[in-house]
């Protein structure tokens, strides 16, 4: 089954692959990928929160570091913010669709994902603004970017 | 083919504090020669490249394309001339310091060329000791295995050494909940063998293993691994968790009593069961105190069974290199992140080249991993993974 017809209920375990995978797949297909940081999926809590509070402070949103940081550490909130970024990722079918192929590729590997990598998606949500797919297919992706950033703003 | 008549090289690296130097041994003519293979300060930064595939925190496409420009193109600095190594059909592996985990039998040693791991046998020894360790305790080399014969092409083996016979496998997915999957592979590795069992993944798993792995040939372990910040607390993630376990332990002057005792380890808090249930995890640790094998082969068929880290000493600890402290022969493992898709193609045809067919292990993993390859077009991460370590035969 797609792992999309399952939105929003996850498990704890659906949920971390889903966004392990979703952000691997933003950055692999990131249109303007060489201004991404190579080792965003390997970032630590306290560097990804950096990156949102310097993020959201573009876009004239006051949020200090340690808020995020404090956000990012629930892991309830970080899953609810990650809930609505994958939402954005659903909008997209051909997006979704490689996704939820990467979803499987992770479920199938003998080995667990410990962390929600909620800063990583939440930073490529707002940092990717094109994504271009293995087929040719381009998805403008500008739009979520937005979303994602009220999303944080009324979670924190 | 005779085993007598295949060509041995043993490769033995030195990381000094320039340069990288690696002494090749023909075991056969018993020549030694020694390269200057590169400048640390080259090469050193360029095994670090490797670390986010190894750790598995980079993407898909970025892991792919850290082991092709490895495979193809800087990796080859790391051995010898290829001429060098072209008459050799096994080479033994024994690195030291930071070359202990790098891949090498992914490197391709010639342009247009086949990666070693699919040319040659190979298998890794983390030191001499172990070498020799591994060899001397080898129940198929007792009575010599120079006229042993075996095909690439059938199952017809003519004077090779009694086939293993008794398998323990387990089999246990704690995080996805996919116990049929994980134990429908373990059957069919027991499958391989005149006498294998199964054990479904469920109780004390890991004490039971202790208990039973010492009277069997060879022992099967299909689960997730775990690769610990601190490498003793790197285990098998096993389960769900019974409580108290039950062992035998001799006591002097009174023989062998019945001991219950608590798990030695505690399950990650990081990593999350698919029924919220507590697993067991069997660490590092606790095997070096509490095991003890005389299996031919241990395979650890789960995410980073073979990857270790470097510790004061520098020596190399991994789950694969414990078991092979513990008395093991040889140790199949997974070097990074395992396909269970992939293992679930590789592992039997693995078993049933050296059980069968009786090719030596190091020849039947490559066969097993050539022919996979043949099959589709695998990317070098999902093949390359499978490692074998202590003795090739």
């Amino acid at each position: 089954m797609d792992i999309w017809m399952k939105y929003p209920n996850y498990s704890r375990d659906d949920l971390r692959l889903l966004v392990r995978a979703a952000a691997a797949v933003l950055y692999d297909t990131a249109a303007n990928k060489e201004q991404l940081d190579a080792g965003v999926l390997d970032m630590s809590r306290r560097v990804a929160s950096k990156n949102l509070a310097r993020d959201l402070q573009l876009s004239q949103i006051d949020r200090r570091t340690e808020q995020i940081e404090a956000f990012l550490t629930n892991e309830r909130a970080s899953e609810s913010a990650c809930l609505e970024a994958l939402a954005e990722i659903r909008k997209y079918p051909e997006l979704a669709k490689r996704v939820a192929e990467a979803y499987d590729g992770l479920k199938n590997r003998m080995t667990g994902i410990e962390t929600l990598l909620a800063g990583a998606l939440l930073l490529l949500a707002i940092r990717v603004k094109k994504v271009t797919l293995p087929g040719g297919g381009e998805v403008d992706f500008y739009e979520s970017a937005d979303a994602v950033k009220n999303a944080l703003v009324r979670l924190t | 083919m005779r085993v007598g008549d295949l060509s041995v090289g043993i490769l033995a690296f030195f990381v000094g504090q320039r340069n990288l130097y690696v002494a090749l041994c023909d075991t056969g003519t018993g020549r030694t020669s020694t390269f200057r293979v590169g400048a640390c300060s080259d090469l050193i930064p360029r095994i670090e490249l490797l670390s986010p595939a190894l750790a598995g925190t980079s993407s898909e496409a970025q892991t792919e394309d850290i082991f092709h420009r490895f495979s193809t193109e800087w990796g080859r600095h790391l051995l010898p001339p290829a001429g060098s190594l072209a008459c050799f059909d096994v080479l033994v592996l024994l690195p030291h310091s930071v070359m202990h985990g790098v891949p090498l039998h992914a490197v391709c040693v010639e342009q247009q060329c086949a990666p070693l791991g699919l040319m040659r046998g190979v298998v890794y020894v983390p030191s001499g000791t172990d070498a020799s360790r591994c060899a001397s305790r080898n129940p198929a080399r007792k009575r010599g295995v120079s006229s042993w014969e075996f095909s690439l092409s059938k199952p017809n083996p003519r004077l090779a050494p009694r086939k293993p016979s008794r398998c323990f496998a387990v089999a246990s997915d704690v995080i996805h909940g996919d116990n049929q999957r994980y134990e429908r592979l373990a059957t069919s590795i027991a499958a391989c063998f005149d006498n294998g069992v199964v054990w479904p993944g469920r109780g004390r798993d890991g004490l039971n293993v202790s208990l039973i792995a010492q009277s069997f040939d060879s022992l099967c372990v299909v689960c997730h691994g775990y690769d610990a910040a601190t490498p003793a607390k790197s285990g098998l993630l096993l389960g769900p968790s019974g409580g108290y376990g039950h062992r035998k332990i001799l006591l002097p002057g009174f023989g062998w009593c019945g001991f219950a005792d608590l798990p030695f380890g505690s399950f990650p808090a990081t990593v999350t069961t698919h029924n919220d249930e507590q697993g067991e995890i069997v660490t590092v640790e606790e095997l070096r105190l509490l095991f003890e094998t005389h299996a031919e082969l241990v395979a650890l068929i789960g995410c980073s069974t073979a990857a270790g880290s470097l510790i004061r000493g520098g020596e190399y600890v991994s789950l694969a290199s414990q078991w092979l402290g513990i008395g093991a022969v040889s140790v199949l493992g997974g070097a990074w992140a395992v396909d269970v898709r992939v293992a679930e193609s590789v592992v039997p045809t693995f078993f049933e080249r050296w059980l069968e067919w009786r090719q030596p292990k190091a020849i039947a993993l490559r066969e097993a991993l050539r022919e996979e390859v043949t099959k589709r077009a695998l990317p070098i991460s999902h093949w390359a993974v499978f490692t074998l370590l202590g003795d090739w035969v």
